[in-house]
């Protein structure tokens, strides 16, 4: 099971999917996933919809969204000696951008490197300043007249790194947020036989929620209208500097929020479905904001009862994030509970 | 090793070697066994570094004896680091090897271990999220930052690492840029010598004719901490001339005047006057320049005063040693993602072996 989850991850962490681009990858990941589920439905915020149907007539809806997209670049300039350079998509951290390696996906995608100034034209006291991404240049190793036949602005760019494991169940890669999560989204929906669903389960692996907008999920939840939803998006790892108060423990199992935006009776009928099929979970306090879809999902329509169940990553919007496969998989196993339980519609 | 590699096959394979300065054996070994059949000897180097020698014709030439001794020396040393703790939450605290840069270091993934074993790691930082605002814009420091191996106790972690162990950056050997024309890796810095001094010892070596004088290939130690085997290996070699080959910080990107550019790629080896760590051998400087016109070569001067290499203690070893470096430009030097022209690489490699050629069998001596 930890090869099959691992390649999932790994394959959906190869489908380009930078903010604002999640269309761009919509074959490759209707080869991967589709045979999971019924039925594909396109939704024109860039949403990948995926609907798996239990088969009884006017059967509940419950919605798993796992956003699609993560952050990255968009080449905003082409400059002369064949150099481009970018503005952030999302939160894109400074702190590790010099001499990162990216993907260009230009009208061929092309490999590239960030530029870090050699030390003889630093000034004193440059290495404690992360450079603005305004002043980064990314070296594509084409002439600039050829570059511009390849690239635009507005060509995005994202992190090279592809997903390694590290020692035990841990991976590390890119883009960990979220494909950790649509992964377990779509292996939760798939591992449960039909006969034994209690609901419809709408999969939105949406888009756009890494700008800080939460438009793909909310325009795709109105449209399928569901009757209660789980966000599963990454949280932050307890690791040097990131308090236990603050984040979940790596290998404690999925992290449910509790917090004032989301529905509370949802959340403990989860954690009893844990405590009830011996599934390992935490718990972490979000008071106000859970910094997942959840808030805007949870006031599409006339209101959709919402919980927030999180992977811990450590080293997050770094492009090599760092999670436990059995987190992922016991995320997979609580929903795969929660698809079975028909007490939650209550 | 087969015989089959091509300088820059043997370059990948190098490049993908876990060697940081103190721990070269993996390297050493690999060069080792390239060499072995295109030299006459091998010499012992308690320094860890090897040296290898093919035996000229010693004739004399015109009125001048030719030179008894050339040395050729590259280091086959990577910066990198070293284990200094292990946490009770079983991650590794690390110093760093590579000078102050620490901005290279956050995310990326490195190899933790030793010549025999290695795991992989990767360099956790707070996420940018929890990071205060004004703090956003500072480079992480080296003590907040650490190695995850995938363990949550000491004791586990302790099962594969070890306090002292040694690491270096992962990193891909990727072909990139306009038709292919750019490699991109980790220890390039200075890989591209070794295998460009393979390729000449395996050229000269199978040769028509024996060379005019002794040729001795120095591999070394240690140069990136500036502790340079390439001291003892001069002492023991007693060279007449020595060439180092090297890697130097390119700076020709975007928006950088051209005389603070250093090198630029693709455009030949880079010739250099004066660095930080030798005045370097003017007449021996023209000679190899005008070697390089004669041949067609390209080459260029080096443009800047800045780092240093082996030659700083090469040219100062015993009664002194007429010294040259030929250098290609590497930009972003001493980071995971070094960046070298291949045509520089192959213009180092031919202008090392018109140099050769002329020193060992020309009446016509360096002045």
């Amino acid at each position: 099971m930890h090869s099959d989850i691992k390649k999932l991850i790994g394959s959906l962490v190869s489908i380009m999917s930078v903010s604002g681009q999640e269309e761009r990858g919509r074959d490759a990941l209707l080869s991967l996933v589709s045979p999971y589920f019924d039925e594909y439905i396109p939704d024109p915020s860039g949403t990948h919809v995926f609907v798996k149907r239990c088969g009884k007539e006017d059967a509940p809806k419950l919605l798993l969204d796992a956003h699609f997209d993560e952050i990255g670049m968009l080449v905003s300039d082409i400059t002369e000696g064949g150099f481009l350079r970018v503005v952030p998509v999302g939160g894109l951290d400074r702190r590790i951008l010099p001499a990162a390696e990216v993907l260009i996906y230009g009208k061929e995608t092309l490999y590239g490197v960030i530029g870090a100034v050699p030390p003889h034209l630093q000034k004193a006291g440059d290495h404690k300043t992360a450079p603005e991404i305004g002043d980064l240049l990314i070296d594509t190793g084409y002439d600039a007249d050829v570059l511009h036949t390849l690239v635009d602005i507005g060509t995005p760019v994202g992190f090279y790194e592809k997903t390694a494991s590290l020692l035990g169940s841990r991976i590390c890669g890119r883009s960990m947020d979220n494909k950790a999560c649509c992964a377990a989204a779509i292996l939760g929906a798939s591992i449960v036989p039909k006969e034994e669903m209690a609901w419809d389960v709408y999969v939105t692996l949406s888009a756009r929620e890494e700008a800080g907008l939460s438009s793909g999920c909310s325009a795709a939840a109105y449209r399928i209208c569901p009757d209660a939803a789980i966000v599963t998006d990454v949280t932050f790892a307890v690791a040097p500097g990131v308090g236990a108060d603050e984040s979940g423990k790596m290998g404690g199992g999925p992290v449910l929020s509790l917090s004032a935006v989301t529905d509370r009776r949802l959340t403990r009928r989860l954690l009893d479905l844990c405590e009830k099929k011996d599934i390992p979970c935490q718990t972490c306090v979000d008071a106000c904001d859970t910094g997942t879809n959840a808030t805007m999902l949870s006031l599409v329509g006339e209101g959709i009862p919402t919980a927030v169940v999180s992977v811990p990553i450590t080293s997050m919007h770094t492009y090599n994030e760092t999670a436990d496969i059995v987190d992922i998989e016991n995320t997979a196993a609580l929903f795969a509970a929660a698809i079975r339980d028909g007490g939650l519609y209550q | 090793m087969k015989n089959n590699w091509t300088t820059l096959s043997l370059l990948e394979q190098l490049s993908c070697t876990f060697a940081p300065s103190g721990c070269e054996g993996a390297v050493a070994e690999l060069i080792r066994s390239v060499i072995a059949p295109y030299c006459d000897e091998i010499l012992p180097d308690p320094m860890c570094g090897v040296i290898a020698r093919i035996r000229g014709t010693g004739k004399e030439s015109g009125e001048t004896i030719a030179p008894r001794r050339l040395m050729l020396s590259c280091h086959m040393d990577e910066v990198g680091f070293m284990v200094r703790s292990i946490t009770d939450a079983g991650l590794l605290k690390i110093s760093s090897m590579c000078g102050s840069d620490t901005r290279v270091l956050a995310g990326r993934r490195v190899w933790i271990g030793d010549e025999l074993r290695q795991v992989r790691g990767v360099f956790g930082v707070k996420p940018l999220h929890l990071v205060k605002s004004d703090d956003r814009g500072r480079a992480v420091d080296m003590d907040d930052m650490y190695v995850d191996i995938g363990v949550s106790i000491r004791e586990e972690a302790e099962k594969s690492v070890h306090v002292g162990d040694f690491g270096t950056f992962e990193s891909d050997y990727v072909v990139f840029g306009q038709n292919g024309r750019y490699i991109k890796g980790k220890a390039l810095d200075d890989r591209l010598g070794c295998a460009v001094l393979c390729s000449v010892m395996r050229q000269v070596y199978q040769g028509d004719a024996r060379p005019g004088c002794d040729l001795y290939f120095a591999f070394t130690c240690r140069e990136e901490l500036g502790i340079s085997g390439a001291r003892t290996a001069a002492h023991k070699i007693d060279p007449d001339y020595a060439i180092v080959f090297e890697a130097t910080a390119a700076g020709d990107i975007a928006g950088t005047k051209p005389y603070k550019q250093v090198a630029r790629l693709g455009e030949g080896g880079a010739i250099s006057l004066m660095d930080r760590s030798t005045i370097y051998d003017r007449p021996f400087i023209d000679w190899i320049l005008e070697t390089a016109r004669e041949r067609e070569i390209p080459c260029q001067i080096k443009q800047y005063v800045s780092g240093g290499n082996d030659a700083g203690h090469i040219h100062k070893s015993r009664a002194g040693v007429r010294c040259a470096a030929i250098s290609a430009p590497a930009r972003y030097i001493h980071t995971a993602s070094n960046v070298v022209a291949k045509s520089d690489i192959e213009a180092i490699e031919e202008l090392a072996l018109a140099v050769i050629d002329r020193l060992c069998s020309s009446d016509e001596r360096v002045k």
